[in-house]
């Protein structure tokens, strides 16, 4: 196992180097870099002495390999500077922001799950029946409608006309939970029909195995074969399912975070493409792989840990 | 003439699906669509791009037979503009979809068929690929490289392919031990006909409803795009429609949202229905299922 | 799953009693709501360069001067300062004595324990005028001060040497002769200088907080009427300002002007400063929420969004619709800026290089652009026609001139384009128009734009940027044309004047590149004149030589429509200088009724 761990760990060096190659790539050669250098100018006035003074300031007047080795020796010791619009540094920047997108997309994720699965098991018991086709007809209808729209009907209509909730607003601890209702609603509605369907596919799959076959000839009770049997064990591709969309919760969902001013970790992102605050964009995207690829890593070891086969692979 | 009886089974499957049929048309009515303004059909285009003194008299006009969307803060027609927004919709699906599936299988073939070093390298490329937030390869891509069709469609390609490619790696690492695979390489098959015409059929499927599906994709993120004030400039698009408009609804101004909404929602929904008509129809394993 | 249901349905009833509980807050406590529609950036003062920071850092920081609140011009009145400067006859020397009775207040404790801190000194002001000067400090705001202060260069100059800042030698120009006399020195005589000292780059922050730690710039103490509420403020949401027990107090002005007082704001003379307690920014980026919670009240300012403009105000620009019926006031103000489009001036078609032919082609393109029309479609009315470079209400600005280019004409364009050899535009290879932007309203500007040029045969290219590719393309002098504005920085026509200037040529602000050796003269002659009639003069004499060789189209000066609630009191809008919270008063009765009766 511990031999398993040490290899896993070590695979994740080159998958970080590829990736930091990658971002290094995409901003020196689509231009990233140069846009940046004229964000960090003073607007009303500049010379050209201050450019090479940024330009040196940022390192952009080193060879290429050693530019990218200063990214390397960055993401390694964690030291990502400070913002260039904000002045703040990255890393409280990024810990401040990071828990009020969690906040934001894990109970949603969590709601839309519960919700999808009820709606699906309704859908794949009532197999074939009106029920079941109005229900998939809506799931299709609600993923086949843009955030934006919902946002802009959601703001207008239920927050600001009919006062359900709150316009938009924000409040360290439990007093955000307000200004999160209408969020976490129109993120359920967006993303529970993508849900639906996989988990009623899982569900009449699951069904229509032989071992349900059997006990129903032996005349075990039809919620006895639903609840032991059929959801038991169609929960394996909906765990997976669920597990391979955890690493994208946390960068928030930036729509929401614009919308309802919600200063969450897209927000911080989008933010930094618009005032082209390259070493804030980095970091964000760094620590994404971070995480990523960390929770990949923690999965894996777990199911390593409950499959001893996968250990040999 | 072997592959003739699947693919007559997933027709007649398909057919009698009367959900995807309907889609199917929807969607050969929008593709239709796409091409009218480029012959300027009935002033289409003229209605949709053209704006002068006379028009300005008549903005935001109400939903009316003659404006069936009303026109926008220039007086154009948003019906027509609607109608040359899918013109948008369907290139970036194209082109986006076009990219992405060559790349996908020839990566997911050779890797999956000759396996080794070669698997090794082309699967750290997906993973690395996947490590990245997506819309942040997109995003940067569009924003230094320039807003144009073909930059935003590339960069849908770039950041799409990895799952089809998995798909096809998968299906080829189990087939080159199959054995018609090794009988044909016994008969001295070469290893581009037994990729391309032995193997490759079998994920055939899957191509389709990835291209499909893609188009899904692409037309939600062009709106995205557009939100942030990077999807293309000087032609009617959905997104930036939706986009003008979140200002204009407050004012009871609902043209813009209303068209754009229609003419999207209903695009999707015929997509979303005909790809998982397309997937039962095509795909064995879900045969009898629904 | 009995359980399962029990702890959910107990979850989601928490939630609603949390929800229905928060937002309450203590009534009897004045509160002004306001908004900000950008992140809020970095407290440095020495880097205060974006409108949003400055005006949240402006209600905490004060500076030596600011502008008269109720006066029709932009004057200015001490503050900080005990009087205005003492300037010497050669108008090299400037003397100011500063307040003795003003604090620091450090509302985080952490410098001074008791919060009230040490007074104020001459001193701070020499620190924070060096500090724009090092070069580690990178200041957005040293370009007003480059090479106007005798041996502050020097010094500059000295600390990029050595790599350090030492910031206990003495300078000739910058000097403290005791704590509270503050004496600059100029190396030429530059009148503009005590508009700075108004400016936020010289409010007064103690050394003592910047050398505290290095995030000190995230949060502020200054010897303004507020202080930053760290506890209750929460970075990129929302910054709560709280009254300053120690400030040094003001009451209100007594003289008003005619503006202000048909606006009714010049009632409250001589009452106590601040009226309010909490000041609230709110950071709100988008448009659509930001204009919903103008309508529910619970933004006490605003503005009205371009697409809104048609329901909320109508032809005559009275307010109606929503916010009439909720008894908001409008404001419109003039901004102190100037819109422009430039030709490059070394374009080898457009340009000087052409001759009398580029010229007629500028004009000629000036001719067939109609701004009125431009202003009615996209500023839905709001804002004026420019007729040359030097705003309204500036010195050397004449209300009944017209620029002859600006009379949209089409047949006369054509003339002019056919002299210059190019009858209807016959053989004029295609002008690039660089955008800032790709935004929907760039792409429409830019279709409207060509649209007009095609009615005289001239073809337009719009070529969409963004900031920094545009930036890149007018430093190189590669742009062929593009459009720009500036924004005052302080009440004087050669903050304007100086686009034009050759020595500014970009990466300066003339981004035009354009060079008139007549221009410069007279332009070097005003600007270190002292305000006055002949200045006046030499100003708009530069101005129409601009005119007529139109390195621009000039564009327009838009308005401010700025919105308040019914109970808010002695709210004005001003676009120069900042700190202006502390006049601002809330009824708070007449809120509540006005709440109460929706």
């Amino acid at each position: 196992m511990f031999s398993y761990l040490v290899r896993r760990i070590l695979n994740l060096i080159p998958l970080l180097l590829g990736v930091i190659l990658v971002f290094f790539l995409l901003f020196n050669f689509v231009g990233g870099q140069e846009s940046f250098l004229y964000n960090v100018l003073p607007a009303k006035s500049h010379t050209v002495e201050q450019i090479a003074y940024y330009k040196h300031k940022y390192g952009l007047d080193k060879p290429l390999i050693e530019q990218y080795f200063d990214l390397v020796r960055q993401v390694a010791t964690f030291d990502f500077g400070r913002s260039e619009s904000t002045k703040q540094k990255i890393t409280t920047l990024i810990a401040r922001h990071v828990p009020n997108s969690a906040i934001l997309t894990f109970p949603a994720f969590a709601m839309e799950i519960i919700i999808a699965l009820i709606i699906a098991s309704l859908a794949a018991f009532y197999r074939g029946s009106l029920l079941d086709k109005s229900l998939t007809f809506l799931s299709v209808v609600g993923m086949s409608i843009s955030m934006l729209v919902l946002i802009i009907l959601g703001q207008t209509l239920l927050a600001y006309e009919w006062k359900l909730f709150p316009i938009s607003g924000w409040e360290n601890g439990p007093g955000a939970i307000r200004y999160l209702l209408l969020p976490w609603l129109l993120w359920v509605l967006v993303a529970v029909g993508y849900d639906v369907r996989f988990f009623r596919t899982a569900l009449v799959e699951e069904g229509e195995k032989d071992y349900v076959r059997t006990a129903r000839a032996k005349g075990v009770p039809e919620r006895r074969i639903i609840f032991r049997h059929i959801l038991k064990n169609a929960m394996i591709p909906v765990l997976t399912y669920v597990v391979i969309q955890i690493p994208f919760l946390l960068t928030g969902s930036i729509l929401l975070e614009r919308f309802f001013s919600i200063p969450g970790i897209g927000d911080l992102m989008v933010s930094a493409i618009f005032s082209y605050d390259l070493p804030v964009l980095k970091a964000v995207v760094l620590v994404y792989t971070l995480f990523f690829v960390g929770f990949t890593l923690v999965t894996d070891v777990l199911y390593a840990l409950v499959d001893p086969r996968v250990r040999l692979n | 003439m072997v592959h003739r009886k699947p693919w007559q089974l997933a027709v007649s499957r398909l057919s009698s699906n009367k959900g995807a049929m309907v889609s199917f048309f929807i969607i050969v009515g929008y593709i239709l669509m796409a091409l009218l303004p480029f012959v300027d059909f009935v002033g289409l285009k003229t209605s949709a791009t053209l704006f002068n003194d006379e028009t300005l008299k008549n903005t935001f006009a109400p939903f009316t037979l003659e404006h069936p969307f009303g026109t926008d803060h220039v007086g154009r027609d948003v019906f027509a503009r609607a109608v040359m927004g899918t013109q948008v919709s369907l290139f970036l699906g194209f082109a986006s979809g076009l990219m992405l599936i060559p790349i996908a299988i020839v990566i997911g073939a050779i890797s999956g068929y000759y396996g080794g070093w070669i698997d090794e390298v082309a699967g750290y490329l997906m993973s690395v690929i996947v490590a990245i937030p997506g819309m942040l390869i997109i995003l940067t891509l569009v924003q230094f490289g320039g807003r144009s069709f073909v930059m935003i469609a590339i960069a849908f390609a770039i950041t799409g392919w990895v799952g089809l490619a998995r798909v096809v790696r998968a299906t080829f690492l189990q087939a080159r031990e199959y054995e018609y695979v090794l009988a044909a390489r016994a008969l001295g098959a070469s290893d581009f006909r037994i990729i391309f015409f032995h193997i490759l059929p079998n994920v055939f499927h899957f191509v389709i409803i990835t291209f499909v599906l893609n188009f899904v994709e692409v037309i939600k993120s062009e709106v995205f795009l557009a939100f942030i004030g990077l999807s293309v400039a000087n032609i009617p698009s959905w997104g930036t429609m939706i986009d003008l408009s979140k200002q204009e609804v407050i004012a009871g101004n609902w043209q813009n949202l209303a068209g754009a909404t229609v003419f999207m929602w209903v695009f999707l929904a015929a997509l979303n229905i005909f790809g998982d008509g397309l997937r039962d129809a095509l795909d064995p394993k879900l045969r009898n299922k629904s | 799953m009995k359980n399962l249901f029990r702890a959910t349905a107990a979850v989601v009833l928490a939630i609603f009693a949390l929800a229905s509980c928060a937002g309450g807050g203590d009534a009897s406590k004045k509160v002004l709501n306001r908004s900000s529609i950008a992140k809020i950036k970095s407290f440095d003062p020495a880097n205060l360069t974006d409108l949003y920071t400055t005006t949240v850092a402006g209600d905490v920081l004060e500076g030596l001067y600011e502008y008269k609140y109720l006066a029709d011009s932009y004057e200015l009145q001490p503050l900080l300062a005990e009087g205005l400067p003492t300037v010497s006859a050669d108008g090299l020397t400037y003397t100011i004595k500063v307040r003795k009775d003003a604090f620091y207040y450090d509302g985080t404790k952490t410098i001074f324990k008791d919060g009230k801190g040490r007074a104020v000194v001459a001193g701070d002001f020499v620190y924070s005028i060096k500090r724009l000067a090092d070069p580690a400090v990178e200041s957005g705001g040293w370009w007003l001060f480059d090479g106007s202060l005798k041996g502050l260069n020097e010094w500059a100059e000295a600390a990029k040497t050595s790599g350090k800042a030492d910031y206990s030698a003495e300078i000739e120009g910058v000097k403290a002769l005791d704590d509270q006399t503050l004496q600059l020195t100029l190396t030429k005589p530059y009148p503009q200088i005590q508009y700075t000292l108004a400016m936020s780059f010289t409010f007064a922050t103690p050394h003592e907080w910047v050398e505290s730690g290095e995030d000190w710039a995230n949060t502020m103490v200054g010897a303004g009427p507020y202080y930053l509420d760290a506890e209750q403020t929460i970075p990129q949401s929302k910054y709560v300002l709280v009254k300053n027990p120690a400030w040094h107090g003001q009451k209100y002005p007594t003289e008003a002007g005619a503006v202000a007082k048909q606006m009714g704001i010049d009632k409250a003379a001589t009452q106590d400063l601040p009226f309010v307690n909490t000041v609230v920014y709110n950071i709100i980026e988008e448009t659509n929420p930001r204009w919903l919670k103008t309508l529910s009240g619970e933004l006490d300012l605003g503005g009205i969004p371009k697409d809104n403009f048609k329901d909320a105000v109508d032809a005559d620009g009275a307010l109606i619709g929503e916010p009439a019926a909720k008894g908001m006031t409008l404001q419109k103000v003039p901004n102190s800026e100037v819109t422009y489009y430039f030709f490059n001036w070394e374009d080898p078609i457009l340009g000087a290089p052409a001759g009398e032919k580029g010229k007629k082609i500028r004009q000629a393109m000036s001719l067939a652009w109609s701004t009125e029309k431009y202003i009615e479609v996209f500023d839905n009315g709001r804002a004026k026609p420019s007729h040359t470079v030097i705003p309204e209400g500036f010195g050397g600005y004449d209300p009944d001139y017209k620029n002859p280019y600006k009379a949209y004409d089409v047949e006369k364009a054509k003339a002019l384009l056919a002299e210059a050899g190019y009858p209807e535009g016959k053989g004029l290879p295609v002008i690039k128009f660089e955008h800032t932007g790709s935004a929907a309203l760039d792409r429409q500007t830019g279709e409207f734009f060509a649209k007009y040029m095609s009615e005289i045969g001239v073809k337009i290219e719009d070529v969409y940027n963004d900031w920094p590719g545009f930036m890149k393309k007018v430093d190189k002098h590669q742009a062929q044309m593009g459009g720009l504005a500036w924004g005052a920085d302080y009440p004087d026509a050669q903050n304007f004047l100086q686009l034009l200037y050759s020595k500014n040529a970009a990466p300066g602000p003339n981004s035009a590149n354009y060079s008139n050796p007549e221009f410069d003269k007279l332009y070097e002659q005003a600007s270190v004149m002292q305000p006055g009639a002949e200045r006046d003069a030499l100003y708009s004499q530069a101005a129409l030589i601009a005119v007529e060789d139109a390195p621009w189209i000039v564009e327009r000066a838009r308005i401010t429509f700025a919105l308040n609630q019914s109970w808010v009191k002695n709210y004005r809008y001003r676009d120069i200088g900042s700190g202006y919270s502390k006049y601002i008063d809330i009824d708070l009765a007449a809120k509540e009724k006005a709440l109460a009766a929706k």
